[in-house]
């Protein structure tokens, strides 16, 4: 278990901490990276910029992808991983306000796993985060890493 | 001409009858011959010189029994005498040649007889007289003695009375004649001073008494008195002793007033001295021939004018005698060489009818004399070498044995029909082409493709080699437009250089021209043709302005070098009929082009701000729900770990404010479809409305399964729609239905259609709390609601997008109320697929 953990990617202080709180109540939070802009989360996926050196054996189980981003939104980091050969597989949810078709359409053709809206309502809001929390870590049976490698 | 034939005229009689005072005279004869001897008997057959044969038998002494009997044949036995001097039969009881008459003569005791021929002064017999004694003997010499001296006396009566007759018979004949010819004739007998008339003198001249000679002062009386002149004049003849014959005519008027045309010939007759002794005349009534002559003249007159005036070339084809008389159009039809009445030979046409129409002209002409009429159009060459286009109509006057005698025809010119038959049909080729013209003018084309298709059309319409159109700019200073069309004859030109040479840049008054403007073709020697300009320009040009209805104009069309002669009157007009088509037509297009360039920026417009309600969206959509999540999480927090130590209030403010964000997130989410259905694409289909109320049913009856409701859905409506879109639509109106009868006993909930005049309605009934009818009108407007969110909840932005759904599919939405009697929406949607 300790070598699983979550990359969230969400910029927005206020659902971060949300989603932290839903995550912990199961107790999913203690394996939790988050980055708060598309770049920072390419940087950090790829070893670049200030996550030069990082384990890049060690990938996220699954990327939690707002799509509202600063400098390079979700489906610009959702292309970059389909792209790459070592993050082509990895599962990405996305989790946003919108539910536009738009939107939607767009996340599955880039090869999103899940799509998820976030619920404005709290109680709504943990239930949904923990159930994708509890199923990705726990349900979900990730891709070899050494496939990805 | 006719005749005058008069009253009835007695025939004279014939010649075989006998003359009644010859048969006397004969009679007498008989009976001097009976006197001399008392035993002879006597008969003359006489024959008839007209006929050959015996005309009687003429006796006193003998019976007329036995004279009948001399008068038939037989008594052949007396005349063989005819040939010989004497017949003699001595004994004629034993004579066998007189066995025929034997019995009838020896019953009147004739026993002999000698007969002698009677020959006339020709020498040829003309009686035969024989001499029968009552006993038997021969004739002795003074017997034949006295038949030779009676024969003698018989044949001078017989001619004597055969030359009276004819005297009679001449009279009569010349009677005849004068009646007939209505002639008279008179004598004068100068030195007795008497006078004698003949024949009609007293009914020409109108003289009562019959006997009465002519008089000349009573003639003259009757005389017109222009004409006495002409009697006195001749009477002056006789005076100066003046005998030739002289002929004069001159006009009587009768008693009744009538005019007789008089015919007069006199002649004076000399004695051995050379002095006048006698005049001799005829008047003869000419007043018929007069008339008759008359009236043939004034005839002939008629149909010479009626030939000229017809224009036609009337033929008279005498084919006995081989000639052909002409009247009417001669000299139009056959030259001025041929001269005004010209005779001319039975196969001149060979000669006139142009060598290519001989076959054809040939085969007609003998059918034509087979009976047939004919009409046959061929050319002739005119004596004078000209071409002409002609219409033969002939036909053939046939005699009893099926020969032609007589052909009467007529040649037309039809030179002019087949000027009017070609100008006809060019006429309806214009027509076609401006039709055309017209076509193109209201199909959708650019000015510049309509100039060039006017362009080309001008060039077919007058038929000529060149065509050129200009649009000169306008208002919105868009540049000139040329076009320009050439026949292969100016090839060598490309479009630059023919328009160049074709408009004359220095002629700015062009722009002026108000109507069409014409320059006829001109001749030019070569030397003088020094540029291509000069050339086109020489040909002939017509220009026409384009002018709108409006009177402004926008450019010209100019023609030049017509194919055939020079441009006329009608080219003018047909090429300004197309010139105001154009002038239209490039208005049209004008003004068509702006609107599809106002069309394409409204278009680029609308992108833009749907555009910009694109990136609105997606932002409401991103960024809006974004602190309602912060404001509901965080006030979800404080309720979980905090809510046991709040006071009452302090509780009910954390629920408020929780309902607030919900009701937000709800209103975000309502907008944010409303929007989605604006801008969706639609994508139609056949809809089965009535299983998607089904299935919207059975998610309502899930959410609230503890209500008592009925739903009556009609079954089988199908629409072409949306599927997308409808569901929204029923899921609102139901879900309203639903939410609205909330508080009944038992919901009663209808979905159905019907008809509302031409449209087929959907309608959604139920037996809810209605609403006020006067705030019906409020029912579809966005956040407008008629209760309170306390009572019933909702975002006020359903029926709005419901209305949206429905107008997008072409239909429109209403809604019948009442307070606490439920409500009914009706919807309607185009029928046709869109």
């Amino acid at each position: 278990m300790t070598d699983r953990y979550i990359l969230l990617v969400e910029d927005n202080p206020d659902d971060e901490e949300l989603t932290l709180l839903s995550l912990r109540k199961n107790n999913l939070a203690h394996e939790i990276i988050v980055v708060r802009d598309g770049v920072e989360a390419i940087e950090f996926l790829f070893g670049q910029g200030r996550y030069v050196g990082r384990d890049l054996s060690r990938m996220p189980t699954v990327v939690l992808l707002d799509l509202k981003l600063p400098k390079l939104d979700g489906l610009g980091v959702l292309k970059r991983l389909r792209a790459e050969e070592k993050t082509r597989m990895l599962p990405v949810v996305v989790l946003t306000s919108s539910s536009q078709d738009a939107d939607v359409i767009a996340s599955y053709n880039l090869g999103a796993n899940s799509y998820v809206r976030k619920p404005v309502e709290f109680g709504a809001f943990v239930e949904a985060v923990s159930s994708l929390g509890l199923y990705w870590i726990l349900l979900n049976r990730p891709p070899p890493m050494h496939a990805a490698l | 001409m006719s005749v005058a034939v008069g009253e009835p005229i007695q025939a004279p009689s014939p010649s075989c009858r006998i003359d009644i005072a010859l048969a006397g005279a004969l009679q007498q004869t008989c009976g001097v011959v009976e006197a001399m001897n008392r035993d002879r008997r006597c008969a003359i057959v006489l024959y008839d010189q007209g006929c050959g044969s015996i005309a009687a038998a003429i006796g006193l002494g003998l019976p007329q029994a036995f004279l009948s009997l001399m008068e038939s044949s037989a008594a052949e036995c007396f005349s063989a005498s005819r040939e010989s001097e004497f017949a003699v039969h001595a004994d004629i009881a034993a004579d066998p040649t007189c066995r025929e008459v034997r019995d009838a003569a020896l019953a009147q005791g004739l026993r002999s007889s000698w007969s002698l021929p009677v020959a006339g002064t020709s020498g040829s017999t003309i009686a035969v007289l024989t001499v029968f004694a009552l006993v038997q003997t021969n004739p002795s010499p003074a017997d034949l003695q006295a038949a030779r001296t009676f024969a003698t006396l018989i044949a001078d009566t017989i001619e004597r009375s055969r030359i009276d007759q004819a005297i009679r018979e001449n009279l009569t004949r010349l009677e005849l004649a004068h009646n007939i010819a209505r002639l008279g004739y008179w004598e004068r007998d100068v030195v007795r001073n008497r006078a004698v008339s003949f024949g009609r003198i007293n009914d020409i001249v109108g003289q009562a008494d019959a006997h009465q000679a002519l008089d000349l002062n009573q003639l003259l009386a009757k005389v017109v008195p222009e004409d006495r002149h002409l009697l006195i004049e001749a009477g002056e003849d006789v005076a100066a002793n003046r005998p030739h014959l002289r002929e004069i005519s001159f006009r009587i008027r009768q008693s009744d007033g009538e005019i007789r045309h008089v015919l007069a010939q006199r002649r004076g007759i000399r004695d051995e001295s050379g002095r006048i002794v006698k005049i001799v005349g005829t008047i003869q009534d000419v007043t018929a021939q007069h008339r008759a002559a008359a009236e043939l003249k004034a005839s002939e007159e008629r149909f010479r004018l009626m030939a000229e005036h017809t224009g036609q070339l009337i033929v008279d084809c005498d084919i006995e005698r081989g000639e052909v008389n002409c009247a009417g159009a001669i000299r139009e039809i056959l030259g001025d060489a041929v001269g005004t009445a010209p005779k001319l030979p039975l196969d001149i046409w060979r000669k006139v009818v142009h060598p290519d129409d001989l076959a054809m002209v040939e085969q007609a002409i003998k059918r034509m004399l087979k009976g047939a009429r004919i009409s046959v159009a061929c050319r002739i060459l005119r004596f004078d070498g000209k071409v002409l286009d002609i219409e033969a109509i002939g036909s053939a006057v046939i005699d009893a044995n099926g020969r032609a005698t007589r052909v009467i025809g007529t040649l037309s010119d039809i030179s002019d029909r087949r000027r009017a038959e070609a100008e006809g049909r060019r006429y309806l080729m214009q027509l076609a082409f401006l039709a055309d013209a017209a076509r193109k003018v209201n199909s959708v084309l650019s000015v510049a493709d309509l100039l060039q298709t006017i362009t080309q059309i001008a060039r077919d319409l007058v038929g000529c080699h060149i065509a050129i159109g200009v649009v000169w700019p306008d208002e919105a200073d868009r540049s000139e437009l040329r076009s320009s069309s050439a026949s292969e004859k100016y090839a060598s030109l490309n479009s630059v250089a023919l328009l160049a040479a074709t408009l004359d840049e220095s002629d700015e008054s062009s722009r002026e021209l108000k109507g069409a403007m014409r320059a006829p073709r001109t001749a030019m020697a070569d030397e003088e043709a020094s540029s291509e300009s000069q050339i086109i320009a020489s040909s002939g040009l017509l220009t026409v302005p384009l002018v709108t209805p409006a009177g402004r104009a926008n450019g010209l069309i100019r023609v030049a070098d017509k194919r055939e002669g020079d441009f006329n009157p009608n080219d003018e007009r047909v090429l300004g009929q197309l010139a105001n088509l154009a002038a239209v037509g490039i208005e049209n297009a004008r003004l068509y082009g702006e609107l599809e360039a106002r069309v394409g920026q409204r278009t680029q417009e609308l992108e833009h701000s749907n555009r910009e309600l694109e990136a609105f969206s997606y932002s409401v959509s991103h960024d809006l729900r974004g602190p309602l999540r912060a404001i509901s999480g965080f006030t979800g927090l404080l309720r979980e770990r905090h809510f046991g130590t709040f006071d009452n209030d302090s509780q009910r403010y954390i629920e408020r404010i929780e309902a607030g964000t919900q009701r937000m997130a709800a209103l975000i989410d309502d907008l944010l479809e409303l929007g989605r259905v604006t801008r969706l694409e639609l994508k139609c289909e056949q809809v089965d409305l009535s299983s998607l109320a089904e299935a919207i049913v059975q998610r309502l009856r899930e959410r609230s399964p503890q209500r008592a409701a009925t739903f009556d859905i009609q079954p089988g409506l199908h629409v072409w729609a949306d599927l997308r879109l409808l569901e929204i639509v029923l899921e609102n109106l139901l879900d309203n239905a639903w939410k609205f009868t909330a508080g009944r006993s038992a919901a009663d909930i209808v979905f159905g259609v019907c008809q509302m005049g031409a449209d087929r309605a959907f309608l959604v009934r139920d037996n809810g709390v209605g609403f006020d009818p006067r705030y019906a009108s409020n029912l579809f407007g966005v956040f407008q609601r008629l209760h309170a969110t306390t009572e019933f909840p909702g975002t006020g932005v359903g029926l709005a997008t419901v209305q949206r759904i429905v107008q997008r599919h072409g239909g429109r939405i209403w809604a019948e109320a009442e307070v606490d009697r439920g409500a009914v929406f009706y919807f309607t949607l185009a029928e046709e697929p869109r």
